[in-house]
């Protein structure tokens, strides 16, 4: 190809030192099956779906566990980003025919994306018991991509950053659609808020 | 600050994503508007809620142990340990390699570097899950396209000698007339790149074994490199199944000193191409104008 070929034919320790070994890094990746499972489900929304994505997901990651590179925000957001890939590809794939892509797509056109909008009403004191249901709904009812960045940042506990990398979006991105999911959640409790005795508050109430 | 600015900065300070000069605004806020810490309170309890109503799931155990399964299974064992074997490829993409008999050929060698404000995205690319091969862990020449590229870019002398085709019609007769080498030449126009300069490459052999072409847009530029002949063991293109893309990662020791990036590979015909990507995105971007295959590795054989 061209110059530069090296001679040595040594592999060298630190290398492999600064990568993580293959069990320690099944183990690890193993750990955050309930999450990607979780994930994969979310975003096929059918179990048989999931069930075949995780398991594509783990294939691909211990296959190119090699790839891994601890320092580059650890397994979790690397097994997300692969199952984010497998999923799309699948998409994309099922697009090519002539009927899976609605069934995939099914919710991405059903509602549009949530608004700026800001919660009217102090909600700091509500029972959280009781908006449960109304809340998974309107967790459901966003368009997908806000609600894939509203479950890592509120199920899975990622930050920003995390985020961004696995979703392949800047984080000015991510925080624009999670401010966007959150606010439209609080709009659809708005109601349930009246409904329990929670005070709505007026405009003058909302974030200075 | 504004409302708006005021919201996302409360919400912000309830996911803990402040800087310490935000910090010290949101004190500032909170000191004249009190009543906004139940915002942020309201805001971490939501944040609870969507984990509570929504992480109640775990993988059931039929998933779980074909899982576990799949760790077993001496393929990927292999594949955990082919680094650690000179010259060894890895497993994964052991049903794409090639027969060995796909030494000789055009390789045509695409190293890309920073590329801002392209245009007209491609549909979208599954990079992630291009096969990858690590052709020779050991090998330096791996590296050679991303090394090649950077010392251009930082050596002007260098590059001055190297480069003597500074026209696309001197380039195009260079080609056709004096290698006999039946190459297309990329227009990445629609990515506002033009073709500056290009110089010949040899490996020491006596003869032009590869032609390096740079493009630039701006202080940008894109190097797309052309080969022609080269025996297997010094371009590795033996491994490239026509029509499917590659990831060439460097994991030599050379390159555990200094990253360099991986790059994606993949032959149409008689060409093997080669991508190295600023990032993802742009690898995306570059795609369809340089004839990538969009390709998933499940439907190679």
């Amino acid at each position: 190809m061209g110059p530069g070929r090296a001679s040595g034919r040594e592999h060298g320790a630190d290398e492999r030192a600064e990568r993580l070994d293959r069990r320690e890094f099944e183990a690890q990746a193993l750990e955050h099956l309930d999450a990607v499972y979780r994930m994969a489900l979310q975003l096929s929304r059918r179990p048989e779906d999931a069930a075949d994505l995780v398991q594509e997901t783990f294939l691909k990651a211990l296959r190119a566990s090699e790839r891994f590179e601890p320092k580059g925000g650890g397994i979790r957001p690397w097994l997300f980003k692969i199952l984010r890939n497998v999923f799309y590809s699948r998409v994309v794939r099922e697009q090519r025919g002539p009927a899976a892509s609605e069934n995939i797509h099914q919710h991405a056109s059903g509602s549009p994306g949530p608004d700026e909008s800001k919660p009217a009403w102090n909600l700091a004191s509500m029972d959280w018991e009781h908006v449960d249901d109304r809340l998974k709904s309107a967790i459901n009812s966003l368009n997908p991509e806000y609600r894939e960045v509203l479950l890592l940042w509120g199920v899975e506990g990622m930050k920003y950053r995390e985020i961004a990398l696995i979703v392949d979006v800047p984080i000015g991105t991510v925080m624009s659609r999670l401010f966007r999911a959150r606010a439209a959640l609080a709009q659809q409790l708005g109601p349930l808020a009246a409904e329990v005795g929670i005070r709505v508050e007026d405009e003058g109430a909302d974030p200075q | 600050m504004n409302l708006s600015e005021t919201t996302n900065l409360l919400r912000r300070a309830a996911d803990e994503e402040l800087t310490s000069e935000e910090v010290q605004a949101l004190e500032s806020h909170l000191a004249a508007h009190p009543q906004d810490r139940e915002f942020i309170a309201f805001e971490r309890r939501l944040r609870g809620a969507v984990g509570r109503v929504m992480g109640d799931v775990s993988a059931p155990q039929d998933v779980r142990a074909a899982v576990q399964a799949q760790a077993a299974q001496p393929a990927l064992r292999l594949a955990g340990t082919a680094a650690s074997a000179p010259g060894a490829l890895r497993a994964a993409p052991r049903r794409l390699l090639a027969p060995s008999g796909l030494a000789a050929g055009v390789v045509l060698l695409v190293g890309a570097a920073v590329v801002i404000g392209l245009s007209g995205r491609a549909d979208w690319f599954d990079w992630f899950r291009a096969p990858q091969i690590d052709i020779s862990s050991e090998d330096g020449s791996l590296g050679f396209p991303i090394d090649e590229h950077r010392r251009c870019e930082s050596d002007a002398t260098y590059a001055q000698k190297k480069f003597t085709l500074h026209s696309r019609e001197q380039l195009r007769q260079h080609f056709a007339d004096e290698l006999h080498w039946n190459v297309s030449l990329p227009d990445l126009g629609a990515f506002g790149y033009e073709f500056a300069e290009a110089g010949n490459c040899s490996v020491g052999r006596g003869t032009v074994d590869s032609v390096h072409l740079r493009y630039t847009n701006g202080p940008s530029t894109l190097s797309v490199w052309i080969e022609q002949s080269m025996p297997s063991d010094l371009t590795h293109s033996a491994a490239i199944v026509e029509g499917h893309a590659y990831l060439v990662t460097p994991t030599n020791r050379e390159a555990a000193r200094d990253a360099k990036g991986a790059y994606y590979a993949w032959r149409d015909c008689d060409f093997v191409y080669r991508l190295v990507p600023a990032s993802v995105d742009q690898a995306r971007e570059m795609a369809v104008a340089i004839g990538m295959p969009d390709v998933p590795a499940e439907e190679i054989h």
